[in-house]
């Protein structure tokens, strides 16, 4: 008999997330045979940034991820110099990408480490206080001494993720949130001693990454073959693309594309719309393309279940994050799939890493990073890039001096949002699909295949009984009480 | 009545059983490290991911393993779900528990490692600590009040306001992290579109009265947050300004302690007057003049200068934060940080006040040729 199951919270992501699974025995074997996945907080920053300053906008939306807040900043400086058809000097998109390097290295090492390792590891008698324990412990997890050692790496990986911090605010001001991206450029000057800071701290980084990220990711994968195959989703990928290697853009370090129907084929931005179909927002916010877009909630709306709306492309349904970008670039095309995920986020954090050091090299010592350009009294752009985790894009319109429209479309958007107007789940929903489970009680399958797209956003997941209770889960581990 | 350890120990071999034992044993696992509860509202995570750069006074696996028993973190903790929720809920030990605790509490050597309140022996009154352990209350994010609260679920199928409600009246000390829970911040931005407020203002509506430390800053400063943690750990109250912020942090403002502040001095405060506002001639402001850069003005201000950046719109007037000592980003322990806005070239735009960000909006003034026309 189905069983339908609730997660909440979903742990170990950046903000809140809800997913509902529903469990049924198929052929022998128990698997998610439906899943629902809703973005259970909103805030309103579309609404909230009409009327603002233009230039504010860098610094505002920033504030929407505290995880990628450098990206945020990159989309909205892009937008505004696109819309005056500029773009700033060498130094200044040099040092752009750096900050936004050093925090790719950040977060990745976080995702694998801090968000998804506790799904493999078996961490009981090593990591038993908060807020390790009460942990997961099932009979597949790595345990013994090797979970020592990984849990060993779970520490030093604290640090080099703290390092990867302190690596972009030497050209960022601070992280997280940095100061110095405005539009026209990067305010910091790039001096020897701060390069030289900069190149020790990237070594450091880097042979953590070589020596230890991916040789763990490798463990893991050699340990959890079946993942190789869990997780597919709906197979097709999109990148923006980031990095620009040129003042135009023209050429980047991952390019833009995307991948479907077995091979990559070039994106028109213009194909994307959003559907508001399962999110609480006015049917008339739905099935508009960004640079048009509307968001006015409706939080009684019947048959909603988010607050995420569902980008699709086409009217089909893509993911984005890591394994998009690799794929679009040719880098990585072993296959779709939970390890898949996690192996193109190991191998692109070494890849932009050795970019990195070659970024050092070409900046002009001493030299500006920033043009002046004066608040524009209308503008209708759009700036994209990546996120650690996927495809970001800032849609604004300025008038009269004013921010009159701003949309945001996220990666967690495209990746965990819910069904569209067709009624076609999100690419979390669909990966979920087919996924065993073992034990209802401790549904680390599902946080497997969740975690794989390092989703970014207050979700959870819910898991409920077939007559409607909440699942109860015991503690799993000795608690005070 | 104290009774020695030995005593105990002789009584405890009579009524004692294994089950109690075991009993006893669990609980003092988790004792000794005053627990956390850290909520997320309405936030974007980025106050957590700047903890987790905590290394001047202590690191985060430091204080995790050694200082503080955070019981309840959704962006690091292991499990999800109920069983994620259930160990927040738990956070004092249970009457029943403490008379089921008696046995073992002898049976562990002559060390007194269950001498909780360091009296030098152990007996009820060290249950009695146990008992009353209680927690600290860590908020990040705003609480949104509009639509019932379900602009914003805070996991267990309750809204952030149910948690805030749950949560903030037994704690032993609350602290409002980051701007948001500090005053609202950028989530209750205009025109708040969900209703969100700060920790206190959130607390006054629920009628919880309760003394909340803020501890603002978008995000807020890693050391800001440990620092007063560790005051409170220690038994001290951080002296706190007006606004409940702790002075050691807060009490002077970043432009008192700018190393750009001679350059203010001699370029700029002669333009504002004693109130601090500014001067004009002829009905220009002195200021616009120097935000002009093509030449014909002495010293002027752009983005990316050395030097005072007040002429930008730069708010280290108003900000009370020691970021120009501590800076960001540090490198080890007892190091000031590698960088800060102002060390960036960029001015402060103000985030640890209660002002961020409408009153201080636009946050910076893009100065350049032809700015003062």
């Amino acid at each position: 008999m189905a069983t339908t199951i609730t997660i909440d919270p979903v742990t170990r992501i950046e903000g809140h997330l809800k997913i509902e699974v529903t469990i049924d025995t198929v052929g022998g074997l128990q698997q998610v045979v439906d899943a629902r996945s809703s973005g259970t907080m909103f805030r309103g920053f579309e609404i909230m940034l009409s009327g603002r300053d233009p230039f504010d906008g860098a610094y505002y939306t920033q504030r929407i991820c505290g995880v990628c807040p450098v990206s945020h900043a990159m989309a909205a400086c892009t937008a505004i110099e696109k819309g005056l058809g500029t773009a700033p000097p060498a130094n200044g998109r040099i040092m752009r990408n750096l900050v936004l390097g050093a925090n790719y290295l950040q977060s990745h090492i976080l995702h694998f480490y801090h968000l998804a390792a506790l799904d493999y590891i078996n961490t009981r008698g090593i990591l038993d206080c908060g807020p390790w324990g009460p942990q997961y412990a099932t009979p597949d997890m790595i345990g013994g001494e090797t979970a020592a050692v990984l849990v060993g790496h779970y520490v030093e990986a604290l640090q080099m993720r703290r390092k990867a911090h302190q690596m972009g605010a030497i050209f960022g001001g601070k992280l997280p949130c940095v100061s110095t991206f405005v539009p026209g450029g990067c305010t910091e000057v790039p001096t020897a001693a701060k390069i030289n800071e900069f190149r020790v701290l990237l070594g450091q980084v880097r042979d953590f990454v070589v020596n230890t990220y991916i040789p763990d990711v490798q463990a893991v994968a050699a340990t959890f073959g079946d993942y190789s195959h869990i997780g597919a989703g709906c197979g097709s990928l999109i990148a923006y693309g980031v990095f620009d290697l040129d003042s135009s853009g023209s050429t980047k370090l991952l390019r833009r594309g995307r991948y479907t129907n077995v091979s990559v084929q070039t994106l028109d931005v213009a194909q994307i719309r959003e559907y508001v179909k399962s999110a609480w927002y006015t049917a008339d916010c739905g099935n508009l393309a960004p640079a048009s877009g509307q968001t006015k909630v409706s939080p009684d709306k019947a048959g909603a279940y988010s607050w995420i709306k569902a980008p699709r492309y086409q009217e089909a349904v893509y993911e984005v994050g890591p394994l998009a970008r690799m794929w679009v670039n040719g880098d990585y095309t072993l296959g779709i799939s939970v390890l898949d995920r996690l192996m193109a986020r190991a191998l692109e954090t070494l890849k932009v890493a050795d970019a990195m050091a070659g970024w050092l090299d070409e900046l002009a010592v001493d030299q500006t990073g920033y043009a002046y350009l004066a608040v524009p009294t209308t503008v209708t752009a759009r700036g994209l890039t990546e996120a650690p985790r996927g495809a970001l894009g800032h849609w604004v319109t300025v008038a009269d001096k004013k921010i009159s429209r701003y949309q945001v479309v996220t990666p967690t958007a495209w990746n965990a949002s819910g069904r569209d107007d067709r009624d076609q789940p999100g690419p979390i929903e669909q990966a979920l699909l087919g996924t065993p489970v073992a034990d209802v009680d401790q549904p680390v399958e599902v946080l497997r295949v969740i975690h794989s797209f390092d989703p970014c956003l207050s979700c959870s997941v819910h898991m409920l009984r077939p007559d409607g209770r909440r699942c109860t889960v015991v503690p799993l581990q000795g608690l005070p009480v | 009545m104290q009774i020695s350890r030995r005593d105990f120990l002789k009584a405890a071999a009579v009524f004692l059983t294994a089950t109690q034992v075991a009993g006893l044993k669990k609980a003092l696992a988790g004792y000794g490290l005053p627990p956390v509860i850290w909520l997320q509202g309405q936030g974007c995570t980025g106050c957590s991911v700047s903890f987790l750069n905590s290394v001047y006074y202590a690191t985060v696996d430091e204080l995790l393993t050694g200082v503080v028993d955070l019981k309840y973190h959704s962006t690091v903790m292991g499990v999800a779900g109920a069983p994620a929720v259930s160990p927040a809920r738990l956070r004092s030990v249970s009457a029943t528990e403490v008379s089921a605790l008696s046995g073992e509490w002898l049976s562990e050597g002559d060390d007194l490692v269950f001498d909780l309140n360091k009296d030098g022996l152990v007996d009820m009154s060290d249950f009695a600590a146990l008992q009353q352990q209680g927690y600290v209350l860590v908020v990040e994010g705003a609480i949104p009040f509009g639509a019932d609260g379900r602009f914003c679920d805070a996991g267990g199928g309750m809204t952030m306001v149910e948690a805030l409600r749950t949560f903030a009246g037994p704690a032993n000390a609350v602290l409002a992290v980051g701007t948001c829970a500090a005053y609202g911040g950028i989530s209750a931005g205009a025109p708040n579109p969900t209703g969100a407020v700060g920790v206190k203002s959130a607390l006054g509506t629920l009628g919880i009265n309760k003394t909340v430390i803020r501890i603002p800053g978008c995000p807020t400063h890693p050391d800001w947050i440990v620092g007063t943690v560790a005051d409170l750990l220690a038994g001290k109250t951080p002296a706190l300004d007006a606004d409940g912020r702790p002075l050691s942090f807060f009490g002077a403002t970043v432009h008192e302690r700018c190393p750009n502040k001679a350059r203010y001095d001699a370029d700029f405060a002669r333009r504002v007057d004693r109130h601090g506002e500014e001067v004009s001639v002829n009905g220009r402001s002195c200021l616009t003049c120097h935000a002009n850069t093509d030449g014909h003005v002495k010293n002027p201000r752009q983005l990316g200068m050395t030097g005072c950046l007040y002429p930008l719109n730069c708010k280290g007037r108003v900000t009370h934060a020691d970021c120009p000592v501590r800076k960001w980003n540090s490198a080890g322990k007892g190091e000031y940080g590698v960088n800060w806005c102002v060390g960036g070239r960029s001015p402060c735009h103000a985030c640890t006040e209660r002002s961020f960000p409408d009153g201080v909006s636009p946050f910076f003034t893009p100065n350049g040729p032809g700015a003062d026309d």
